[in-house]
Protein backbone atom coordinates (compact mmCIF):
# COMPACT_ATOMS: atom_id res chain seq x y z
CA UNK A 1 0.00 0.00 0.00
CA UNK A 2 1.10 3.55 -0.65
CA UNK A 3 1.97 5.48 2.47
CA UNK A 4 0.39 8.96 2.48
CA UNK A 5 3.33 10.41 4.38
CA UNK A 6 5.66 9.22 1.62
CA UNK A 7 3.49 10.90 -0.98
CA UNK A 8 3.50 14.14 0.98
CA UNK A 9 7.30 14.04 1.16
CA UNK A 10 7.53 13.48 -2.58
CA UNK A 11 5.21 16.43 -3.18
CA UNK A 12 7.62 18.64 -1.23
CA UNK A 13 10.38 18.16 -3.83
CA UNK A 14 10.93 21.40 -5.69
CA UNK A 15 10.72 21.38 -9.45
CA UNK A 16 8.29 20.49 -12.17
CA UNK A 17 7.67 17.78 -14.75
CA UNK A 18 5.93 18.09 -18.12
CA UNK A 19 2.52 16.46 -18.54
CA UNK A 20 3.90 14.22 -21.29
CA UNK A 21 5.24 11.82 -18.64
CA UNK A 22 1.70 11.15 -17.39
CA UNK A 23 0.43 10.76 -20.94
CA UNK A 24 2.96 8.00 -21.61
CA UNK A 25 2.22 6.33 -18.24
CA UNK A 26 -1.51 6.39 -19.04
CA UNK A 27 -1.03 4.97 -22.54
CA UNK A 28 1.04 2.09 -21.14
CA UNK A 29 -1.55 1.25 -18.50
CA UNK A 30 -4.34 1.39 -21.07
CA UNK A 31 -2.40 -0.96 -23.33
CA UNK A 32 -1.55 -3.41 -20.55
CA UNK A 33 -4.67 -3.32 -18.38
CA UNK A 34 -7.38 -2.12 -20.79
CA UNK A 35 -10.05 0.49 -20.11
CA UNK A 36 -11.11 -1.22 -16.88
CA UNK A 37 -7.60 -1.08 -15.45
CA UNK A 38 -7.20 2.49 -16.62
CA UNK A 39 -10.39 3.50 -14.76
CA UNK A 40 -9.10 1.71 -11.67
CA UNK A 41 -5.98 3.86 -11.77
CA UNK A 42 -8.00 7.04 -12.31
CA UNK A 43 -10.16 6.12 -9.32
CA UNK A 44 -7.10 5.78 -7.10
CA UNK A 45 -5.72 9.11 -8.31
CA UNK A 46 -9.06 10.71 -7.45
CA UNK A 47 -9.22 9.07 -4.02
CA UNK A 48 -5.77 10.40 -3.19
CA UNK A 49 -6.70 13.84 -4.50
CA UNK A 50 -3.78 13.94 -6.92
CA UNK A 51 -3.77 16.45 -9.80
CA UNK A 52 -2.93 13.91 -12.50
CA UNK A 53 -5.12 13.65 -15.60
CA UNK A 54 -3.86 10.67 -17.59
CA UNK A 55 -6.64 11.07 -20.14
CA UNK A 56 -6.84 14.78 -20.98
CA UNK A 57 -3.65 16.24 -19.54
CA UNK A 58 -1.57 18.30 -21.96
CA UNK A 59 1.95 17.22 -22.86
CA UNK A 60 3.63 20.52 -22.10
CA UNK A 61 1.76 21.57 -18.95
CA UNK A 62 3.91 21.69 -15.84
CA UNK A 63 3.17 19.58 -12.75
CA UNK A 64 4.89 19.26 -9.37
CA UNK A 65 7.84 16.94 -9.97
CA UNK A 66 6.88 14.68 -7.06
CA UNK A 67 3.94 13.49 -9.13
CA UNK A 68 6.38 11.84 -11.55
CA UNK A 69 7.46 9.32 -8.91
CA UNK A 70 4.00 9.13 -7.35
CA UNK A 71 2.54 8.10 -10.70
CA UNK A 72 5.04 5.23 -11.01
CA UNK A 73 4.48 4.09 -7.42
CA UNK A 74 0.73 4.27 -7.79
CA UNK A 75 0.71 2.28 -11.03
CA UNK A 76 3.00 -0.38 -9.57
CA UNK A 77 0.85 -0.60 -6.45
CA UNK A 78 -2.51 -0.62 -8.26
CA UNK A 79 -1.61 -3.48 -10.57
CA UNK A 80 0.91 -5.20 -8.32
CA UNK A 81 3.49 -5.02 -11.10
CA UNK A 82 7.08 -6.17 -10.57
CA UNK A 83 9.85 -3.56 -10.91
CA UNK A 84 10.71 -4.95 -14.34
CA UNK A 85 7.30 -3.83 -15.63
CA UNK A 86 8.13 -0.25 -14.64
CA UNK A 87 11.42 -0.54 -16.53
CA UNK A 88 9.45 -1.74 -19.54
CA UNK A 89 7.09 1.21 -19.10
CA UNK A 90 10.15 3.45 -19.50
CA UNK A 91 11.28 1.40 -22.49
CA UNK A 92 7.93 1.87 -24.23
CA UNK A 93 7.46 5.56 -23.30
CA UNK A 94 9.55 7.07 -26.17
CA UNK A 95 7.37 5.24 -28.70
CA UNK A 96 4.25 7.11 -27.57
CA UNK A 97 5.73 10.39 -26.34
CA UNK A 98 4.56 13.65 -27.85
CA UNK A 99 7.87 15.26 -26.90
CA UNK A 100 9.68 12.73 -29.08
CA UNK A 101 7.51 13.90 -31.99
CA UNK A 102 8.32 17.51 -31.21
CA UNK A 103 12.03 16.79 -31.06
CA UNK A 104 12.34 14.54 -34.11
CA UNK A 105 15.21 16.70 -35.32
CA UNK A 106 17.34 15.44 -32.41
CA UNK A 107 17.07 11.83 -33.54
CA UNK A 108 19.16 12.08 -36.67
CA UNK A 109 22.37 10.46 -35.53
CA UNK A 110 24.19 9.14 -32.47
CA UNK A 111 26.48 12.18 -32.20
CA UNK A 112 23.77 14.75 -32.86
CA UNK A 113 21.46 13.28 -30.23
CA UNK A 114 24.18 12.98 -27.62
CA UNK A 115 25.06 16.64 -27.99
CA UNK A 116 21.40 17.50 -27.43
CA UNK A 117 20.95 15.23 -24.39
CA UNK A 118 21.02 18.04 -21.78
CA UNK A 119 18.31 19.92 -23.68
CA UNK A 120 16.29 16.74 -24.01
CA UNK A 121 16.20 16.38 -20.23
CA UNK A 122 15.19 20.04 -19.83
CA UNK A 123 12.24 19.45 -22.13
CA UNK A 124 10.82 17.08 -19.50
CA UNK A 125 11.98 18.34 -16.10
CA UNK A 126 12.85 21.73 -14.61
CA UNK A 127 15.37 20.33 -12.11
CA UNK A 128 18.32 18.03 -12.51
CA UNK A 129 21.00 17.91 -15.13
CA UNK A 130 21.73 15.22 -17.65
CA UNK A 131 25.12 15.23 -19.28
CA UNK A 132 27.17 13.04 -21.57
CA UNK A 133 30.53 12.21 -20.03
CA UNK A 134 31.78 9.63 -22.51
CA UNK A 135 31.05 9.20 -26.16
CA UNK A 136 32.56 6.92 -28.78
CA UNK A 137 31.24 7.35 -32.29
CA UNK A 138 32.91 4.17 -33.53
CA UNK A 139 31.70 1.74 -30.87
CA UNK A 140 28.56 3.79 -30.08
CA UNK A 141 29.34 3.56 -26.37
CA UNK A 142 28.02 6.40 -24.24
CA UNK A 143 27.92 7.25 -20.56
CA UNK A 144 25.37 9.66 -19.10
CA UNK A 145 25.40 11.32 -15.70
CA UNK A 146 22.20 12.51 -14.10
CA UNK A 147 22.78 14.99 -11.29
CA UNK A 148 20.57 16.75 -8.79
CA UNK A 149 17.70 14.27 -9.00
CA UNK A 150 17.00 11.85 -6.17
CA UNK A 151 13.36 10.83 -6.34
CA UNK A 152 13.02 7.06 -5.94
CA UNK A 153 14.91 3.93 -7.13
CA UNK A 154 11.87 3.02 -9.22
CA UNK A 155 12.39 6.19 -11.25
CA UNK A 156 16.03 5.15 -11.83
CA UNK A 157 14.78 1.87 -13.26
CA UNK A 158 12.19 3.66 -15.40
CA UNK A 159 14.94 5.90 -16.83
CA UNK A 160 17.13 2.87 -17.55
CA UNK A 161 14.40 1.49 -19.81
CA UNK A 162 13.71 4.92 -21.32
CA UNK A 163 17.34 5.56 -22.26
CA UNK A 164 17.69 2.07 -23.70
CA UNK A 165 14.89 2.76 -26.19
CA UNK A 166 16.14 6.26 -27.03
CA UNK A 167 19.58 4.80 -27.69
CA UNK A 168 18.07 2.31 -30.15
CA UNK A 169 16.32 5.18 -31.95
CA UNK A 170 19.64 6.79 -32.77
CA UNK A 171 21.89 3.80 -33.41
CA UNK A 172 19.27 1.83 -35.37
CA UNK A 173 20.27 -1.40 -33.59
CA UNK A 174 19.49 -3.22 -30.38
CA UNK A 175 21.24 -1.63 -27.46
CA UNK A 176 21.30 -1.88 -23.71
CA UNK A 177 21.39 0.55 -20.84
CA UNK A 178 22.48 -0.12 -17.27
CA UNK A 179 22.55 2.19 -14.28
CA UNK A 180 26.05 1.62 -12.89
CA UNK A 181 26.04 4.36 -10.23
CA UNK A 182 23.10 5.54 -8.21
CA UNK A 183 22.51 8.32 -5.69
CA UNK A 184 20.47 5.83 -3.66
CA UNK A 185 23.67 3.75 -3.28
CA UNK A 186 25.70 6.71 -2.07
CA UNK A 187 27.09 7.85 -5.42
CA UNK A 188 27.15 11.58 -6.18
CA UNK A 189 25.11 11.08 -9.37
CA UNK A 190 23.29 8.45 -11.38
CA UNK A 191 25.38 6.90 -14.14
CA UNK A 192 23.84 5.21 -17.16
CA UNK A 193 26.05 3.18 -19.49
CA UNK A 194 24.77 2.68 -23.02
CA UNK A 195 26.21 0.19 -25.49
CA UNK A 196 25.28 -1.96 -28.45
CA UNK A 197 23.97 -5.41 -27.62
CA UNK A 198 26.49 -8.08 -28.48
CA UNK B 1 -0.02 39.39 -14.74
CA UNK B 2 3.34 40.45 -16.20
CA UNK B 3 3.87 40.71 -19.93
CA UNK B 4 6.29 37.78 -19.86
CA UNK B 5 3.92 35.48 -18.05
CA UNK B 6 1.08 36.54 -20.39
CA UNK B 7 3.28 35.66 -23.38
CA UNK B 8 4.23 32.35 -21.77
CA UNK B 9 0.58 31.48 -21.29
CA UNK B 10 -0.22 32.39 -24.89
CA UNK B 11 2.66 30.23 -26.14
CA UNK B 12 1.49 27.33 -23.96
CA UNK B 13 -2.02 27.65 -25.37
CA UNK B 14 -0.70 27.73 -28.93
CA UNK B 15 1.47 24.67 -28.35
CA UNK B 16 -1.47 22.93 -26.75
CA UNK B 17 -3.63 23.67 -29.81
CA UNK B 18 -0.82 22.44 -32.03
CA UNK B 19 -0.56 19.23 -30.00
CA UNK B 20 -4.27 18.63 -30.42
CA UNK B 21 -4.07 19.40 -34.16
CA UNK B 22 -1.14 17.02 -34.69
CA UNK B 23 -2.92 14.28 -32.73
CA UNK B 24 -6.18 14.72 -34.71
CA UNK B 25 -4.36 14.91 -38.02
CA UNK B 26 -2.45 11.67 -37.41
CA UNK B 27 -5.65 9.96 -36.36
CA UNK B 28 -7.52 11.18 -39.41
CA UNK B 29 -4.98 10.19 -42.08
CA UNK B 30 -6.64 7.49 -44.21
CA UNK B 31 -3.30 6.12 -45.42
CA UNK B 32 -0.65 4.05 -43.64
CA UNK B 33 1.96 6.70 -42.86
CA UNK B 34 5.12 6.64 -40.77
CA UNK B 35 8.04 8.87 -39.97
CA UNK B 36 11.59 7.61 -40.48
CA UNK B 37 14.83 9.14 -39.21
CA UNK B 38 18.09 9.30 -41.21
CA UNK B 39 19.34 6.00 -39.76
CA UNK B 40 16.20 4.32 -41.12
CA UNK B 41 14.52 3.89 -37.75
CA UNK B 42 10.75 4.22 -37.55
CA UNK B 43 9.93 7.02 -35.11
CA UNK B 44 6.19 7.39 -35.53
CA UNK B 45 3.26 5.64 -37.18
CA UNK B 46 -0.41 6.50 -37.62
CA UNK B 47 -3.32 4.26 -36.64
CA UNK B 48 -3.89 3.06 -40.20
CA UNK B 49 -0.25 1.96 -40.43
CA UNK B 50 -0.70 0.04 -37.19
CA UNK B 51 -3.81 -1.73 -38.57
CA UNK B 52 -2.21 -2.37 -41.94
CA UNK B 53 1.02 -3.80 -40.55
CA UNK B 54 -0.50 -5.60 -37.56
CA UNK B 55 2.08 -3.99 -35.25
CA UNK B 56 1.24 -1.88 -32.21
CA UNK B 57 3.23 1.39 -32.14
CA UNK B 58 5.35 0.14 -29.23
CA UNK B 59 6.30 -2.97 -31.22
CA UNK B 60 7.46 -1.24 -34.37
CA UNK B 61 8.60 2.26 -33.36
CA UNK B 62 12.36 2.12 -32.93
CA UNK B 63 12.75 -0.73 -35.45
CA UNK B 64 14.56 -0.59 -38.77
CA UNK B 65 12.32 0.13 -41.77
CA UNK B 66 13.98 -2.75 -43.67
CA UNK B 67 12.25 -5.20 -41.31
CA UNK B 68 8.97 -4.38 -43.01
CA UNK B 69 9.95 -5.38 -46.53
CA UNK B 70 10.80 -8.65 -48.26
CA UNK B 71 13.95 -7.17 -49.84
CA UNK B 72 15.81 -4.84 -47.46
CA UNK B 73 18.31 -4.05 -50.23
CA UNK B 74 15.49 -2.34 -52.18
CA UNK B 75 14.74 -0.30 -49.07
CA UNK B 76 18.40 0.76 -49.03
CA UNK B 77 18.09 1.87 -52.66
CA UNK B 78 14.96 3.78 -51.76
CA UNK B 79 16.74 5.43 -48.85
CA UNK B 80 19.53 6.60 -51.17
CA UNK B 81 16.94 7.99 -53.53
CA UNK B 82 15.14 9.97 -50.82
CA UNK B 83 18.48 11.43 -49.72
CA UNK B 84 18.99 12.79 -53.22
CA UNK B 85 15.46 13.91 -54.01
CA UNK B 86 12.98 15.83 -51.90
CA UNK B 87 10.11 13.61 -52.90
CA UNK B 88 9.95 10.08 -54.21
CA UNK B 89 6.66 8.81 -55.61
CA UNK B 90 5.18 5.42 -56.39
CA UNK B 91 7.97 2.91 -56.03
CA UNK B 92 6.75 -0.69 -55.87
CA UNK B 93 7.94 -2.94 -53.04
CA UNK B 94 6.68 -6.00 -51.19
CA UNK B 95 5.58 -5.25 -47.62
CA UNK B 96 5.78 -7.87 -44.85
CA UNK B 97 3.14 -7.55 -42.18
CA UNK B 98 3.46 -8.93 -38.64
CA UNK B 99 2.24 -12.35 -39.83
CA UNK B 100 4.89 -12.24 -42.57
CA UNK B 101 2.21 -12.00 -45.24
CA UNK B 102 3.57 -10.42 -48.41
CA UNK B 103 1.58 -7.41 -49.62
CA UNK B 104 2.52 -5.53 -52.81
CA UNK B 105 2.62 -1.81 -52.05
CA UNK B 106 3.38 1.44 -53.74
CA UNK B 107 5.50 3.69 -51.55
CA UNK B 108 6.05 7.42 -51.54
CA UNK B 109 8.16 9.62 -49.31
CA UNK B 110 8.91 13.25 -48.59
CA UNK B 111 12.05 14.62 -46.97
CA UNK B 112 12.02 16.74 -43.83
CA UNK B 113 14.70 19.31 -43.14
CA UNK B 114 15.53 21.41 -40.12
CA UNK B 115 15.82 25.19 -40.11
CA UNK B 116 19.40 24.89 -41.43
CA UNK B 117 18.24 22.67 -44.30
CA UNK B 118 19.82 19.53 -42.82
CA UNK B 119 18.08 16.28 -43.65
CA UNK B 120 16.33 15.10 -40.49
CA UNK B 121 14.17 12.25 -41.79
CA UNK B 122 11.24 11.56 -44.05
CA UNK B 123 7.53 10.86 -44.10
CA UNK B 124 6.75 7.56 -45.70
CA UNK B 125 3.38 6.38 -47.00
CA UNK B 126 2.12 3.09 -48.40
CA UNK B 127 -0.69 2.18 -50.75
CA UNK B 128 -1.87 -1.39 -50.90
CA UNK B 129 -1.78 -2.37 -54.57
CA UNK B 130 -2.75 -6.03 -54.07
CA UNK B 131 -6.05 -5.58 -55.93
CA UNK B 132 -4.55 -3.70 -58.85
CA UNK B 133 -1.73 -6.29 -58.96
CA UNK B 134 -4.32 -9.11 -59.04
CA UNK B 135 -6.21 -7.24 -61.76
CA UNK B 136 -2.97 -6.76 -63.70
CA UNK B 137 -2.20 -10.46 -63.28
CA UNK B 138 -5.69 -11.42 -64.49
CA UNK B 139 -5.38 -9.01 -67.39
CA UNK B 140 -1.96 -10.42 -68.27
CA UNK B 141 -3.32 -13.99 -68.21
CA UNK B 142 -6.30 -12.97 -70.33
CA UNK B 143 -4.05 -11.25 -72.84
CA UNK B 144 -1.81 -14.32 -72.92
CA UNK B 145 -4.82 -16.56 -73.50
CA UNK B 146 -6.21 -14.28 -76.21
CA UNK B 147 -2.77 -14.13 -77.83
CA UNK B 148 -2.59 -17.93 -77.72
CA UNK B 149 -6.07 -18.22 -79.27
CA UNK B 150 -5.11 -15.70 -81.90
CA UNK B 151 -1.91 -17.57 -82.63
CA UNK B 152 -3.88 -20.80 -83.09
CA UNK B 153 -6.27 -19.03 -85.45
CA UNK B 154 -3.34 -17.58 -87.40
CA UNK B 155 -1.73 -21.03 -87.58
CA UNK B 156 -5.01 -22.45 -88.81
CA UNK B 157 -5.33 -19.68 -91.36
CA UNK B 158 -1.77 -20.26 -92.49
CA UNK B 159 -2.50 -23.99 -92.85
CA UNK B 160 -5.65 -23.17 -94.83
CA UNK B 161 -3.69 -20.70 -96.88
CA UNK B 162 -1.07 -23.29 -97.67
CA UNK B 163 -3.76 -25.79 -98.70
CA UNK B 164 -5.44 -23.13 -100.84
CA UNK B 165 -2.18 -22.12 -102.44
CA UNK B 166 -1.35 -25.77 -103.05
CA UNK B 167 -4.77 -26.23 -104.60
CA UNK B 168 -4.31 -23.13 -106.74
CA UNK B 169 -0.92 -24.33 -107.89
CA UNK B 170 -2.37 -27.74 -108.72
CA UNK B 171 -5.12 -26.04 -110.74
CA UNK B 172 -2.58 -23.99 -112.65
CA UNK B 173 -0.58 -27.15 -113.30
CA UNK B 174 -3.68 -29.00 -114.48
CA UNK B 175 -4.70 -26.07 -116.69
CA UNK B 176 -1.27 -26.10 -118.27
CA UNK B 177 -1.52 -29.86 -118.87
CA UNK B 178 -4.97 -29.37 -120.48
CA UNK B 179 -3.50 -26.69 -122.72
CA UNK B 180 -0.67 -28.99 -123.73
CA UNK B 181 -3.06 -31.84 -124.45
CA UNK B 182 -5.24 -29.51 -126.55
CA UNK B 183 -2.22 -28.63 -128.63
Amino acid sequence: MIDKGKLENLMKIKGEAKGVVFQTDGKYVLEKEGEEGFKKLEKRVKELGLPIDYRKGKALDLHPIGLRTISLLLIKDTFNWPDEEIRNMGYIAPTTSFIVKLLMKFFVSFMKFMTEVPRYWEKHYTIGELEVVKLDEKTKDAVLHLKGVKFHPLFCLYLEGYYERMYQFIVGKKGECRETKCMFKGDPYHEYVLKLKT
Amino acid sequence: MSLNSKRNNETKEEVSRLESYVKDFWQFLPLPVCYINPVNVILDIDKVFSRFSGYQPAEIIGEDLGKLFSSPEKVEEFKKEILEKETVLNRELVFLNKDKKEIPVSISAMQRKDEKANFIGYFFSLTDISESKKFQERLKKEIEKKTEDLKEKIDELERMNKIMIGRELKMVELKEKIQQLKK
